[in-house]
């Protein structure tokens, strides 16, 4: 990879905090302590759904240590409305008179040991009131049980605010995209084919779990977080707290992870609270099995309809989407939407008719993980094509590139596809699985197979970031970003734009850890918008300080073009070492909002993310098991900034994706998840990845982003599932349809019901 | 022999042991123990049955899978059904005897 002038972008630099990782020495919120600092162990719900009809505190309370124990009748004395979230108001900080999934908070105990605390918290007993419950997102659209009785919609976001008050139904947002006549166009269809998809729940299984100390004074409120959004934080418990946002400070450490679990608001507020309470720090710390009860990924049952001209071009697709949100609504709207918008896949049809829902259900919340709701979305439509192309006897390949979105072209959003490396993307992974040539199929009992999948996903917009830099008199530069290095390494990323207007080597760049008391604005580190937008916003930044740089130097009689030495120009101007340059960048791309009535917009999105993926795999028609022996990963993320991290970011999140594919799947019984723990819930590990593996970025530049690039961090994750569900298909012909990949269902499939009957229920 | 039907890291659905005594081509007794899919592991002697005294060929090693698959009594659960299960014990008997079979033939 060629670099720039000032030869850090284009580089692949090591991670600046690696050393410090790799050697314990660096900071986390898990395993931080304040002195003083008591510790919270949460009491949970049992039951789905139902009315408290008593807590039952007393042999808690009198177990020797214990500080306190909490319930929300304590919250509501120093937070009088403790409901929380970042598209909804509608998560307690305690659960209030109901309870509306099995792991809701519904007390604490505080003591100064955390074993002692959570010794105490068995001894509460609770009891309640069941009410029926509703955990399928088909189901709960039916409205029969209801999760709750009342929409709460936030201010935050203007396209949900005509929800407020809405009563009767579990949809928490309907999203709608109408485009060209989508019923004309299927009643002139050659082919009509209509499909089914379902995914399963899953977790991010972060490997720090969630964690937040709050430390409450009179006057002035610190929170530690492990958080990917520390901005947001901060605006949320002011609101709760009815305080300026200066009193309140978030400071978030390294993450072990986020993966999306980690955004908007999880743990602060009930550490907010308990520290009011106590007067004392307070740390919320969970465990592995605590995170299956916090946050989750988006289960989807998507209907697929698609018609089919005689020359194999796709007419038009009717989608329609639903998301099972949980209890609460956590960021799942924006999943609805966002997400939901680009539901009909990257091709190029001119009848599209999208219907995405959000509901609640009496399940652990869901919210983002990696791609937005994407994954889920590409499952089915890539399967989808390839079910199609099947029926028609096309090849695959030639059906995607008939089909394709070409550049230039509209999307169905209405926004035009623009620096959208899709038929680069899917050219070189039919290369890399030599497409034109056949395949050796294997011998008895293996049969193997091949898939491709594509993808397309916009990135959420509007967002805004704002970077700061401050050059001391000796000519070192700090960075202050609130971007959240949560093991992406954003912080290296920051630091080699800086280190390239600024022609310093990045090395020597220090970036400040968040802190929203030093740290300027960001959104949050989400949805791989933060090397677009505050690599922008800090490109910006380094620009006003060079130009300042240069400005000093004019200021002390230095002539146009002089290079002499910065601490030589401060010396000069001050006398002595002494004086800064400080400069400020801000960045928030154009939107234009979708028009009400259609779902369109001419500007939907500052950049497109795009993949291809190719799979080989052998299935054991014998046992019906799965082995995944080739996987080709190549997505665009414009010019890599740092191509080792940029690989890295791409076997990861392919990985990831492997799992939810291959095996993970949060069992629940009656709204009970039965397999919470790493235990009985496997996430991928050396003996489960493809013997052979690539990763690669195609060649590719993105118009409008710093230096050429735009965000990654996703991108890997799209189209695994369905290349390796397609390869299955080509492999043995059996059709799945839901995840994960059931190596029992393949079996069945492939025998017939008559030869195995149906087991008994699993 | 760990038999997974998810992870290779997770607990398995069927676990196989086998051991075996040879007299020229064959088999003089046998030993065939099942786990993970049943309650505790167990000896499954109608295999152990169809294999002493018989050839050891391909036709008596799907014998014996066959036998296993018969009399086991396998239990449900997020791993597999217990007929799911019972087909994987057939196969992964039969399987394991012919490793057992390979390893000795080649001297290990």
């Amino acid at each position: 990879m060629e670099t720039m002038p000032g030869h850090q972008v284009g580089r692949s630099l090591p991670r600046i905090e690696g050393r410090e990782k790799v050697t314990g020495r660096a900071e986390y919120t898990h395993t931080m302590r304040l002195p003083g600092m008591l510790h919270a162990k949460i009491f949970r719900s049992t039951v789905a759904h139902g009315r408290i009809r008593s807590i039952d505190v007393c042999a808690a309370k009198k177990m020797p240590g214990v500080y306190r124990v909490v319930t929300s009748e304590d919250v509501r004395k120093v937070i009088s409305e403790p409901y929380y979230g970042p598209a909804f108001h509608d998560q307690p900080i305690l659960a209030i008179d109901k309870v509306h999934y099995v792991g809701e908070p519904v007390a604490v105990v505080l003591a100064s040991d955390p074993h002692l605390a959570e010794a105490a918290a068995a001894l509460i007993v609770a009891e309640y009131e069941e009410l029926p419950a509703v955990f399928d997102e088909v189901e709960a659209a039916d409205n029969k049980i209801l999760v709750h009785d009342e929409l709460r919609p936030a201010g935050t976001f203007a396209d949900l605010k005509h929800l407020k008050g809405r009563r009767g139904t579990n949809v928490a947002l309907d999203f709608k995209l109408r485009r060209g006549d989508v019923d004309k166009a299927f009643a002139a269809a050659a082919h009509v084919f209509e499909h089914t998809f379902r995914t399963q729940k899953v977790l991010h299984v972060t490997l720090e779990p969630f964690a937040s100390i709050a430390d409450w004074k009179e006057s002035r409120l610190t929170i530690y977080s492990a958080s990917q959004g520390p901005s947001f934080v901060r605006t949320e418990i002011a609101r709760l707290l009815r305080w300026p946002e200066n009193r309140v400070r978030v400071k978030v450490p390294y993450l072990g992870g986020g993966f999306g679990g980690k955004l908007y608001i999880k743990l602060e507020a009930l550490a907010t609270a308990l520290s009011m309470i106590a007067r004392r720090p307070v740390k919320v710390a969970v465990t592995m099995e605590e995170q299956f009860y916090t946050i989750t990924r988006h289960p989807s049952t998507f209907r697929i309809k698609s018609a089919v001209d005689k020359t194999g071009r796709i007419t038009a697709r009717k989608c329609e989407v639903y998301w099972n949100g949980g209890a609460y609504a956590d960021v799942g709207p924006r999943v609805t939407q966002k997400s939901g918008f680009t539901a009909s896949g990257p091709y190029d049809i001119d009848n599209v008719w999208i219907d995405s829902y959000a509901l609640y259900t009496n399940l652990p919340p869901a919210g983002a993980l990696r791609g937005f709701g994407v994954p889920q979305l590409v499952w089915a439509y890539e399967r989808h094509t390839d079910m199609i192309a099947h029926e028609l006897k096309l090849d695959p390949l030639e059906f995607r590139r008939k089909n394709i979105l070409r550049e230039g072209r509209l999307h169905a959003t209405g926004t035009i596809a623009k620096d959208v490396k899709l038929e680069a993307a899917l050219e070189r992974v039919a290369e890399r699985l030599s497409w034109g040539k056949p395949l050796e199929r294997g011998s008895e009992p293996i049969r193997r197979g091949r898939g491709i999948a594509i993808a397309i996903k916009a990135v959420i917009s509007p967002t805004t970031s704002v970077a700061n830099i401050n050059i001391a008199a000796d000519g070192s530069t700090i960075l202050y970003c609130g971007t959240v290095d949560m093991g992406q390494g954003s912080d290296t990323a920051m630091a080699q734009i800086v280190g390239e207007v600024l022609d310093i080597p990045a090395e020597r760049v220090k970036v400040v850890a968040r802190d929203t008391d030093v740290t300027p604005y960001d959104m949050g580190t989400l949805g791989s918008r933060s090397l677009f937008h505050m690599g922008h916003a800090v490109r910006l930044a380094a620009e006003e300080a060079r130009a300042k740089i240069k400005a000093l130097a004019r200021d002390v009689g230095e002539p146009e073009g002089s290079n002499i030495p910065i601490p030589e120009l401060f010396q000069k101007k001050y006398g002595m070492q002494a004086g800064n340059i400080v400069a400020t960048g801000t960045y928030k791309p154009d939107y234009t909002p979708p028009d009400p009535a259609t779902g369109m917009t001419p500007n939907v999105t500052p950049f497109w993310m795009c993949a291809a993926v190719g799979a080989e795999v052998e299935v054991d028609t014998e046992t019906g098991k799965v082995r995944v022996t080739r996987l080709v990963n190549v997505i665009d993320c414009g010019r890599p900034l740092n191509p080792k991290i940029v690989e890295t970011q791409i076997s990861g999140g392919a990985t990831m994706q492997l799992g939810f594919t291959m095996f993970e799947k949060m069992h629940i019984d009656a709204g009970q998840v039965t397999n919470a723990s790493l235990a009985d819930y496997k996430i991928p590990a050396i003996l489960d990845l493809p013997p052979v593996m690539v990763n690669e970025a195609v060649a590719a530049e993105q118009s409008n982003g710093p230096f050429g690039a735009k965000g990654v961090g996703e991108s890997a994750t799209f189209c695994v599932s369905p290349a390796i569900g397609n390869a299955i298909e080509d492999a043995c012909g059996v059709r799945l349809s839901e995840l994960p990949v059931d190596p029992e269902a393949i079996l069945r499939a492939l025998r017939g019901q008559a030869e195995m009957p149906p087991g008994d229920a699993r | 022999m760990k038999v997974t039907t998810g992870s290779a890291e997770d607990w398995p659905a069927v676990g196989v042991a086998v051991s075996l005594q040879l007299e020229g081509s064959t088999i003089s007794s046998a030993r065939v123990v099942v786990s993970a899919a049943t309650e505790k592991a167990i000896r499954l002697a109608t295999a152990e049955q169809a294999l002493a005294g018989a050839a050891a060929d391909d036709k008596t090693l799907a014998c014996a899978g066959d036998a296993a698959a018969d009399t086991v009594e396998c239990i449900s659960d997020v791993r597999g059904s217990a007929d799911y299960k019972r087909e994987l014990v057939r196969v992964f008997v039969r399987r394991a005897l012919r490793q057992a079979l390979d390893g000795n033939s080649s001297g290990h």
